[in-house]
């Protein structure tokens, strides 16, 4: 088959976008998961779609494929380009055009008087367009179920039209919430319709991968909304396995300080809260209609009131810990009080405030716990073990910077 | 289904040729320059004024079309539940649109839906009039270049006057909020007690970020260190290569700005990471490290 820039699926790419985006350390025969061939096609693909965006560079391992993107300086996610490359036929193009071109007017037309007119803008050309009704039929399907032309049957003809046109936001909504909102890159094809103008915004702090879990995203929304259960396929990233359950869709979380997407839902055999990485979910597959879906949500809020991040449980654990401020940093009880969550803070005294929360999982605090190390006077956990792990470890990175063995 | 081809750079580009064929016959040149805007870099080999002809049946050899109205494309179901959604959202306000006909469509999610567990608790106030108000003329000012007066609160308390002309917004999820960026200024926009247009004039300077700050580190990875890290900050323009079976050398590109945000990041990975370069970031990790491990271990 000769080579296309243009994909026909578009999670045969999407591992390979994350990998050279994320890691990008890799060289060819690094990449286990596909043939070189695939990857070489993947890679000149990426490379078409993305240019200046792609770097190489040459190791002893061979050339290193990686993305680089400041994010912050973009004014739109690169990645979008990606999502602009589904592969067509020639067939399916012509009839698109041609059945804008007929539905423009806002009138309802047969599938007959259809065929007609496209017989005649075919005839136009040297060599006729040729198609069989069957595929007009199918195409119009295919619109009426996207919710652009609708259909209506009088005894045995059946009438098509163009659903009337609804009004776009402004350029700067949709620049806005296609960068910000769940599934932006609607957003950007939206931005697409409009005559294009120069952005005004940009975006710090800003992870840009998750985009391309849109389509898993959309069918998780589908089914919340419908209130079904869905047979989700994952990848145990730990495992190196397919794994595959139904569960209760109920609530996406998604992680504004590490740009990672997770599922929490409901299984539907054992009633097991559980949290799921969307970017690990290869799969998803209608389930069932789910009579008990509100309950499960209200339960799975009472649940989130004592959880830090993603991370569930049915154990809670109680944290604390004590920060020292001189006078002239202020900053750093304001920090606390923003950053606090679902945490409780209390100033002991002038220059000490204490933290404390109740959660299913006191590993989870650890990260964000460190970033106030050198200011902590006092910490405790009543899970033991998280204990230990953080206090081991500011011996071990005191070992990483200052002096030797015995010093430390 | 998202990944469709009628959203496609490919019928996008036509669909921009076709509108020009309405208006004029179009040029090979025409086709050339569309597709360098809407398509991908091989793509001019691909989609050429001959297969447009040949193929799709679309242009013609003469660069007339048999279609004779601009190809405009109703709204997908999808495509009005997304806009749906995001006119729920507090930040919509801000932008001053009005919506019609979507009285009857069901959101694509909703804040039940959907939650950001992690932005910080001070966010900007978007149902605050004032802010709308100020948000609004400032957002003008960038599209217009007008040299705005701007009074804002300052860290003590006190008011101040920024004379600029605003170059763009910025928005921080992490933070939830909007900064506006001019002739080096950077302002919260929360901060501003009023902005209105100024009489005096000054030049606008084109938003370009500082010179970039490099810092280089080591992972070992264990505990999935290198994809925790090489996630939490891949936002950053960065490098990375592998030295060796378990450890990993990055090269992050940030603004000096932000080099205290760096720092803190970098420590909440704990031991998995150690930094290298530069030697000032290397002494604020140490000194911080070791004002700690004194409190624990005296």
């Amino acid at each position: 088959m000769p080579y296309s820039e243009l994909v026909k699926n578009f999670d045969l790419i999407r591992d390979y976008l994350r990998e050279f985006y994320i890691y990008g350390f890799k060289s060819r025969d690094g990449y286990d998961m596909k043939s070189s061939r695939s990857y070489d096609d993947a890679r000149r693909k990426i490379e078409s779609w993305l240019g200046d965006n792609m770097s190489f560079k040459t190791t002893k391992d061979g050339k290193i494929t990686f993305i680089s993107i400041d994010s912050r300086r973009e004014e739109t996610n690169p990645f979008f380009k990606a999502w602009m490359s589904k592969s067509f036929t020639s067939k399916d193009i012509t009839i698109h055009f041609y059945l804008l071109e007929i539905m423009g007017d806002n009138e309802e037309h047969t599938l007959k008087e259809i065929c007609e007119k496209m017989e005649s803008f075919g005839d136009s050309f040297d060599e006729p367009f040729e198609f069989d009704i069957s595929t007009v039929r199918k195409k119009l399907g295919e619109y009426i179920d996207e919710g652009m032309f609708s259909m209506r049957k009088e005894g045995r003809t059946s009438y098509y039209r163009a659903i009337p046109m609804t009004d776009l936001p402004t350029g700067d909504a949709l620049s806005f919430f296609s960068e910000t909102a769940p599934c932006g890159v609607i957003g950007h094809f939206l931005l697409n319709k409009r005559h294009r103008s120069k952005s005004n915004l940009r975006f710090k702090h800003h992870y840009i991968t998750s985009v391309m879990d849109s389509e898993i995203l959309c069918m998780l929304f589908d089914a919340m909304h419908k209130k079904e259960s869905i047979i989700l396929t994952s990848l145990s990233k730990h495992k190196k396995v397919e794994v595959t359950n139904e569960v209760i869709p109920l609530k996406v979380m998604n992680g504004s300080q590490n740009g990672k997407q997770h599922l929490l839902c409901c299984e539907y055999n054992s009633g097991r809260f559980v949290s799921l990485r969307i970017d690990n979910i290869l799969k998803i597959e209608a389930g069932r209609p789910v009579d008990y879906f509100d309950e499960a949500r209200v339960k799975l809020d009472s649940i989130l009131e004592h959880v830090w991040g993603v991370s569930l449980g049915k154990t809670l654990e109680h944290v604390e810990f004590d920060i020292r401020f001189t006078e002239f940093e202020d900053y750093v009880y304001f920090r606390l009080k923003r950053e606090r969550r679902i945490g409780k803070i209390t100033l002991l005294e002038k220059g000490l405030v204490r933290f404390e929360a109740d959660v299913y999982d006191s590993m989870e605090l650890i990260p964000w716990m460190r970033t106030y190390i050198g200011r902590i006077t006092r910490v405790y956990f009543s899970n033991s073990d998280v204990q230990k792990r953080f206090t081991e470890d500011i011996r071990a990175m005191a070992r990483l910077y200052g002096g030797t063995e015995n010093d430390i | 289904m998202i990944f469709n081809e009628m959203f496609g750079s490919y019928y996008n580009c036509v669909a921009n040729i076709i509108k020009l064929s309405t208006m004029r016959p179009v040029t090979a040149d025409d086709v050339y320059k569309f597709v360098s805007y809407w398509c991908y870099a091989e793509s001019s080999a691909y989609l050429t004024p001959k297969v447009l002809c040949d193929e799709y049946k679309l242009i013609k050899k003469d660069g007339t079309s048999p279609l004779k109205r601009v190809p405009r494309m109703p709204l997908s179901t999808l495509q009005k539940r997304w806009i749906k959604s995001i006119s729920e959202d507090p930040r919509f306000k801000l932008f001053d649109v009005e919506f019609k006909g979507l009285d009857d469509v069901e959101p694509l999610f909703t804040k039940e839906d959907y939650c950001t567990y992690d932005s910080f608790s001070d966010g900007d106030p978007y149902d605050n009039e004032n802010y709308i108000k100020n948000f609004r003329i400032v957002n003008q000012a960038i599209k217009d270049m007008t040299t705005l007066d701007i009074w804002v609160r300052t860290r003590h308390g006190h008011k101040k006057k920024v004379l600029m002309v605003p170059s763009v917004m910025e928005y921080s999820e992490k933070d939830d909020k909007f900064r506006v960026i001019g002739n080096k200024h950077i302002i919260n926009m929360k901060n501003i007690l009023s902005v209105s247009p100024s009489e005096k004039k000054i030049s606008h300077e084109s938003i370009t970020l500082p010179t970039v700050s490099e810092a280089v580190f080591e992972i070992t990875d264990y505990r999935k260190a290198l994809e925790r890290v090489m996630f939490h900050f891949s936002h950053y323009s960065k490098e990375a290569v592998k030295i060796s079976d378990n450890k990993y050398r990055v090269k992050l590109r940030y603004l000096p700005e932000d080099e205290t945000e760096v720092l803190i990041r970098l420590l909440s990975f704990g031991p998995v990471i150690k930094v290298l370069e530069p030697e000032s970031l290397v002494e604020q990790m140490r000194s911080r490290i070791q004002k700690q491990f004194a409190t624990f271990f005296p």
